[in-house]
C-alpha cells in the first residue's frame, strides 16, 4: 500500500491547500488586520475544505511574494503559530509548505506535527528567482535529525517557474535521484499556480516509475481532473477551490463540494 | 506610572516564566514523546502560574541547552506553535524570548502577537560559550522591517554565565544603553537563572537610570522579593515558583501562589 493511501485512506487523493495571507515581513503583510486576520481567513478557508469534504490540506505562504529560496525565520514563526492556533479544528492529514524554502518546511514540520511536504529536493534549476541548488542531503538530514523520519518529501519534478540549468531532460535527471534518495512523491505542475500539467508527463512517470507517487500539483480543476485520474495518486487543489476559480478569493465550500463528488464517482469506476 | 502598568495590569508586576521542554533539534528533546508532550507540559506549567496569579507570562525554550547565540529556526516555530496551542488558554500578558537570539525573539513576538521580549540586545562578553557579541541597531532596524514596532525589548544588561569584555562599570553601561538605544526595561541578573540578582547592583541601575523601568531578572524568592520590589520596578521570576524551588521541576502552583500573596502584601 503506498503511504498516500494509508494516510488519506483513499488511493487517489484530493489536498486542499490552504494558502496564507501575506505574513509579517512579507511585502503584502496587512499590518492593521494583524497576524489575527491571517488566522481568520485561514480558519475559514480550513472549515470551508474540511467541510467539502477533502482527504486533507496543505498549508502554504502563498502570498509571500516575492518568493525566497531562504524563507525568513518570521515567515516560518508565524506559520507555526497560525497552524498551532488552527489544531483544534484541523480534522483531516495535513502537510505545511515554506514556498520556496525545503528545509524550512521541515524545520516547520517538527513544530507542527505536519505529515508531508513538497519542494525542490533534487536537481540544478533555472528559475524566474534565480538559480536554484537543490539540498536533497540536507534536507534528509535535517528531517532525521528532528525526529521526523516519517515526514514524507513530495519532490518537485520540475519546479514550478524553472528549467533544468543544464537542459538535462528531467526523466534523465529523476532516475539516479529516485534510486539513491527514494524520493516519496513527485510533484507534477503547470508553469505557475493555476495553470495544469502536461497529462503526458505524468504518464510517462507512471510508466518509467511505476512504484512512485504521484501527484498532480497545479491547475486541476472539475473540467480535467479525469485526465490525470488514471495516473495520480493524490492532486493538490488550490485555485480551482477557491470562489470563481480565482486565485486570490477564499475557498468556496460548494465548489469543493461539487470537485469531491465529481472525484467519488470517478475513483469508484 | 510605567507601560508596566498599562501593559501588565500593574506596576511592580510579576513576569512568570514558562520553561518550554527540549525541542526538535535540541540535544534533550524526547523524539519519543515528541511535540506533544512538549505542548503537554507547557499547559500545565501556564495553568499552574494563572491559578498562582502572576502578572504575565514569558515563554523561552530553556531546555534548549547548550543554547546558541543564532537560534535556529525549527526551535523558534516549535515555539511559535506552542503558544498557538495555548493562546486559547492565555488569560494575561505574554511575552517571549529565544535564549540568546534577540532577532529570533522578535520573530517570534510578531508572529504570536507576545507583549514584549526579553534578551541581550547590547554589548560584548566573554561568556561561558565563547565570546559574545551584539549588533543592536540591525535587531531595531529588523524589528521595525517586521512591523514589530509596539513590542516592548527588556535588555538584559547582566547576561548569566558571561561578564563584560571590557572593565565596564554597572553604571557607566546602564546610562549609555539607555541613551543609544531607549530600551523599554532594563533587566539585571544573577550568574544563572535561580541565582539572586545582586540588589547592589540593582539599586545602583536603578539610580543611574530612574526614567527607565528596571527589572530584577534571576534569583527573586518569598524572602528576599519585598527587597527587591523595593528598588525594581518588576520581577522575572522562574525557579522559585517550582517544585522544591529546583531549575529542572515543574511549576507548583501552592509555591506561587504563597509567592503572589507576599507580593500583594509588598505592593500595599
Amino acid at each position: 500500500m503506498k503511504w498516500t493511501e494509508e494516510i488519506f485512506g483513499t488511493k487517489k487523493a484530493i489536498i486542499g491547500l490552504v494558502h496564507l495571507q501575506p505574513l509579517p515581513g512579507d511585502p503584502g503583510y496587512d499590518k492593521e488586520g494583524g497576524v489575527d486576520k491571517i488566522i481568520r481567513m485561514a480558519k475559514e478557508d480550513v472549515i470551508a475544505l474540511q467541510n467539502g469534504g477533502v482527504d486533507g490540506m496543505l498549508f502554504t505562504n502563498e502570498f509571500s511574494f516575492p518568493y525566497l529560496y531562504k524563507v525568513e525565520p518570521e515567515t516560518v514563526a508565524t506559520m507555526a503559530y497560525v497552524i498551532g492556533a488552527l489544531r483544534d479544528i484541523i480534522k483531516v492529514p495535513y502537510g505545511n509548505d515554506c514556498i520556496y524554502d525545503s528545509l524550512a518546511s521541515i524545520s516547520l514540520a517538527a513544530a507542527t506535527g505536519a505529515c508531508f511536504t513538497r519542494g525542490i529536493y533534487h536537481g540544478t534549476w533555472a528559475t524566474s528567482d534565480g538559480a536554484v541548488n537543490s539540498q536533497g542531503g540536507r534536507a534528509l538530514r535535517l528531517k532525521h535529525n528532528l525526529g521526523i523520519d516519517d515526514f514524507k518529501l513530495v519532490y518537485y519534478f520540475i519546479p514550478e517557474s524553472a528549467a533544468d540549468l543544464g537542459g538535462r531532460d528531467p526523466f534523465t535527471v529523476m532516475k539516479p535521484t529516485f534510486f539513491l534518495n527514494k524520493p516519496d512523491g513527485f510533484a507534477i505542475s503547470g508553469i505557475v499556480a493555476g495553470q495544469k500539467p502536461d497529462a503526458n508527463t505524468l504518464k510517462r512517470c507512471k510508466e518509467t516509475f511505476p512504484e512512485a507517487v504521484i501527484f498532480a500539483a497545479t491547475g486541476v480543476n472539475i473540467d480535467n481532473v479525469e485526465e490525470y485520474m488514471e495516473y495520480m495518486d493524490g492532486a493538490f487543489i488550490g485555485t480551482s477551490f477557491k470562489k470563481d476559480g480565482v486565485f486570490h478569493n477564499q475557498i468556496d465550500e460548494t465548489r469543493v463540494k461539487t470537485f469531491m463528488d465529481k472525484v467519488k464517482v470517478l475513483r469508484n469506476r | 506610572m510605567t507601560w508596566l502598568k498599562e501593559k501588565l495590569g500593574t506596576e511592580k508586576a510579576i513576569i512568570a516564566m514558562c520553561h518550554l521542554k527540549a525541542m526538535p533539534g535540541d540535544p534533550g528533546y524526547d523524539k519519543k514523546r515528541g511535540m506533544e508532550w512538549v505542548l503537554d507540559r507547557a499547559k500545565y506549567e501556564l495553568e499552574g502560574l494563572q491559578k498562582g496569579g502572576v502578572d504575565a507570562v514569558m515563554f523561552s525554550n530553556e531546555f534548549s541547552l547548550p543554547y546558541l547565540t543564532k537560534v535556529r529556526t525549527e526551535t523558534v516555530a516549535s515555539m511559535a506553535c506552542v503558544i498557538g496551542e495555548l493562546k486559547r488558554e492565555l488569560e494575561i500578558p505574554f511575552g517571549v524570548n529565544c535564549l540568546w537570539d534577540p532577532t529570533a525573539s522578535l520573530d517570534l513576538a510578531v508572529a504570536t502577537g507576545a507583549v514584549f521580549v526579553r534578551e541581550i540586545f547590547t554589548g560584548a562578553y566573554a561568556s561561558d560559550f565563547g565570546v559574545w557579541d551584539t549588533n543592536c541597531g540591525d535587531v531595531i532596524r529588523h524589528k521595525m522591517a517586521i512591523g514589530a514596532d509596539d513590542v516592548k525589548c527588556l535588555f538584559n544588561i547582566v547576561p548569566e554565565a558571561a561578564k563584560y569584555l571590557a572593565d565596564r562599570d554597572i553604571t557607566s553601561i546602564a546610562k549609555t544603553t539607555v541613551f543609544n538605544n531607549k530600551p523599554d526595561a532594563l533587566c539585571v541578573s544573577g550568574a544563572t537563572a535561580g541565582v539572586e540578582t545582586d540588589s547592589t547592583i540593582l539599586k545602583q541601575v536603578k539610580d543611574a537610570v530612574p526614567e527607565t523601568v528596571v527589572l530584577a531578572n534571576t534569583g527573586c524568592r518569598i524572602n528576599n522579593i519585598d527587597k527587591q520590589l523595593s528598588i525594581a520596578d518588576g520581577c522575572v521570576v522562574g525557579t522559585t515558583f517550582k517544585k522544591d524551588g529546583l531549575f529542572d521541576n515543574e511549576v507548583d502552583v501552592e509555591r506561587v501562589k504563597g509567592f503572589m500573596d507576599k507580593v500583594k502584601t509588598v505592593r500595599a
